[in-house]
């Protein structure tokens, strides 16, 4: 299908692709690069820029039926894992999440309540609310306790199909729950919680 | 006498009663006539506003807090009729004056929920859902008596017309994922009062157009790994108050168009070599060497000798001799000795020289001598060995620690990051030392989850209706739609 672009936000049309270039009101491609788990400049990334900005048009387009929601009120959605550059002796695993990451087809979303904490509810609501309304290749619901505290983390992944330049996508919508790494169910969001 | 209420009686006779009793009236009663109020959430209750009511809370957009960083209010009580003044518009803008024993406070709001809520603990939050813009003609002063934190999400662009004073009663921590970047149009001064530590990881230059001067008070030690080369074009100058010592372990090179070495004492010795060269003076007391005669092992002088020895063996001529009655023998094809010299055939030497002996002040540098002195002692040859095994180097890159995937101690952000990635999960040297320095749960593989809880498959969920569209009628208010 060709997805239809916001020509005021189309990397396309944009006369140059820097951390500034936005991409949605209020999100600029610099939403992408200093997160928390991946942190570089657009500069250090390799590769067609201009094809890594049409990759978070998506992931942008993405943020902001959050931004716009009601249900999401009181919660923050941030970019935990953005663009990702591999250290230098390491060559990403094909096809897999870290790989999309170069080029902005995976993004990596935390959803934060009022502490500052991640809010475990809505993100489940979230993923729920995306899978039904958002154009996507896989959306992954992922659960850890990587925290050496043992608390329990969760992020969306949200892998996008590579974006051409006429935006001609296919989108497969698949659906994975994972914990800790490994696959907890596919085809489905499973919730996963810690009773209070 | 006619009244009003004969034309009413006379209208009904001509025009009918259900004519004459509803010309005039709005269809709809006494409603509101723009069909905006009462609003859906007001039918078939009071149309006093509920946030009065203490039925809702009026709240602003304050959206999620940040990591660390927590938007949080103590929770706001609900209005107590009669006490909240409030006045809403058609579109949602809100102003309340609360006057609730214990939830006391001012609400202005936006329909899209920006604002400003004076709270009842006397917290003031002040809410912005698009730009917002701060000008002051005059001075500003922002006095904060409690922590704050500040978070940006895009880049933050700080002009500074005049001075930029920075006090900090505690420390600086400035932490960048990216460069930094100083440009300093004029002098930059620095004082420490205690250490400073600089650790590059990559490499380190330092240019300098005009002078460069070091003080140390103290000692300075420079250990090099790999090579130092020093280039100057103009004098070098390398002046010890004490002692000046070098040495190499290989080779040791020296070499001028002229060369100068001077003291008071001066010792240059060695197993093998060459000291001299052909228009070489050697000025010195005593020239000493093996013994023995030459082809023997012994020292060997070539040239001309201007002076007088106490004993040759043989001589081809002796324009001079003092002792010549000592000479063994004389070859004839010479010639006959001149003087009063002859042969005798015992060979007796004289027992008193006939200048004072003079020995050498040390020893003869011997193999068994130069051997030691160049590998102990104070003048014996260093043996460099900077960072054995590149222990200190590996503890600083930190790449060996984390089999080359991490560069300095990682985040659980940054692990996480990492370990989506299959191989770097299988990765046994880096998830050792990450659990091994605590940053990474033993319980990293466990693959069952502590609850499970709601499950959706890819079919699409019932969803209510988020956002209000106009004024619907109530009966449309809960129902549930399949996004498709």
């Amino acid at each position: 299908m060709i997805y239809l672009v916001d020509p005021v936000y189309n990397p396309n049309f944009q006369s140059d692709i820097t951390s500034a270039t936005p991409l949605a009101p209020g999100i600029t491609v610099a939403k992408f690069l200093g997160s928390k788990g991946s942190r570089l400049q657009f500069e250090q990334l390799s590769g067609d820029k201009r094809l890594i900005a049409r990759q978070l048009y998506l992931q942008a387009e993405s943020m902001r039926t959050v931004v716009t929601n009601k249900t999401f009120e009181k919660n923050r959605l941030i970019v935990s894992e953005g663009l990702y550059k591999p250290a230098p002796s390491e060559t990403p695993t094909k096809d897999s999440i870290n790989d999309y990451k170069q080029t902005g087809r995976a993004v990596v979303y935390q959803l934060l309540g009022e502490d500052g904490r991640i809010d475990f509810e809505n993100t489940f609501e979230l993923a729920v609310y995306w899978k039904d309304f958002l154009k996507y290749q896989e959306l992954i619901l992922d659960y850890d306790t990587y925290d050496p505290s043992g608390e329990l983390s969760c992020q969306i992944v949200l892998v996008m199909p590579v974006a051409n330049e006429n935006f001609d996508l296919n989108f497969s919508k698949s659906l994975k729950t994972t914990f800790n790494g490994s696959t907890l169910s596919l085809n489905e969001v499973v919730e996963v919680f810690v009773p209070i | 006498m006619t009244t009003i209420l004969d034309n009413f009686r006379n209208r009904i006779k001509e025009l009918g009663a259900g004519q004459e009793n509803t010309e005039g009236v709005p269809r709809e009663g006494f409603n509101e006539a723009s069909g905006e109020f009462p609003r859906r959430d007001y039918f078939f209750g009071s149309s006093i506003n509920k946030s009065a009511r203490g039925e809702t809370i009026e709240s602003l957009f304050a959206g999620g807090g940040d990591y660390g960083v927590s938007v949080e209010f103590s929770d706001q009580k609900p209005s107590t009729f009669p006490y909240n003044q409030a006045q809403e518009t058609t579109s949602g803008h809100a102003i309340h004056v609360d006057d609730t024993p214990g939830g006391e406070r001012i609400l202005i709001k936006h329909r899209t929920g920006a604002g400003l809520e004076l709270r009842a603990d006397g917290s003031v939050l002040f809410s912005s859902v698009n730009k917002k813009v701060s000008v002051t003609g005059g001075d500003d002063v922002v006095i904060v008596e409690g922590q704050a934190d500040l978070v940006y999400k895009g880049n933050v662009n700080v002009k500074i017309a005049g001075d930029y004073n920075l006090e900090v009663e505690g420390n600086i921590n400035v932490t960048t994922a990216g460069n930094k970047t100083e440009k300093i149009h004029r002098n930059h001064t620095k004082t420490v009062d205690e250490n400073q530590n600089h650790v590059v990881k990559g490499s380190r230059s330092l240019r300098v157009v005009d002078v460069n001067t070091e003080t140390m008070l103290s000692d300075r030690n420079v250990f090099v790994k790999g090579e130092q080369n020093n280039f100057v074009e103009g004098n070098v100058e390398f002046t010890s108050g004490d002692k000046l010592i070098t040495t190499a372990v290989n080779e040791w090179v020296a070499s001028s168009q002229i060369a100068n070495i001077s003291g008071d004492t001066v010792s240059v010795i060695g197993v093998t070599g060459t000291i001299g060269g052909q228009l070489i003076d050697h000025y010195g007391k005593v020239f000493s060497g093996p013994p023995g005669g030459s082809g023997l092992g012994g020292t060997t002088h070539y040239g001309t000798f201007i002076g007088k020895a106490t004993e040759a063996i043989t001589s081809d001529f002796a324009n001079k001799a003092g002792e010549a009655s000592f000479a063994q023998s004389a070859p004839a094809e010479v010639g006959t000795a001149t003087g009063a010299s002859k042969v005798r055939n015992a060979k007796t030497y004289p027992t008193e020289m006939p200048y004072v002996q003079i020995e050498p002040t040390a020893d003869m540098p011997t193999t068994a001598i130069i051997t030691p002195l160049l590998s102990s002692g104070n003048y014996g040859i260093r043996n460099v060995n900077v960072d054995p095994g590149d222990e200190l180097k590996l503890e600083i890159l930190k790449t060996d620690d984390y089999d080359g995937l991490f560069n300095r101690e990682p985040s659980i952000h940054e692990i996480r990051s990492k370990l989506r990635d299959p191989a770097n999960l299988q990765n046994a040297t880096l998830i050792g030392a990450l659990i091994g320095e605590g940053r990474l749960s033993g319980k990293y593989a466990d693959v069952r989850p502590p609850f499970i809880g709601r499950a959706y498959n890819k079919k699409p969920s019932l969803q209510f209706g988020r956002t209000l569209l106009g004024n619907n009628p109530a009966e449309n208010r809960s129902k549930r739609f399949t996004p498709s």
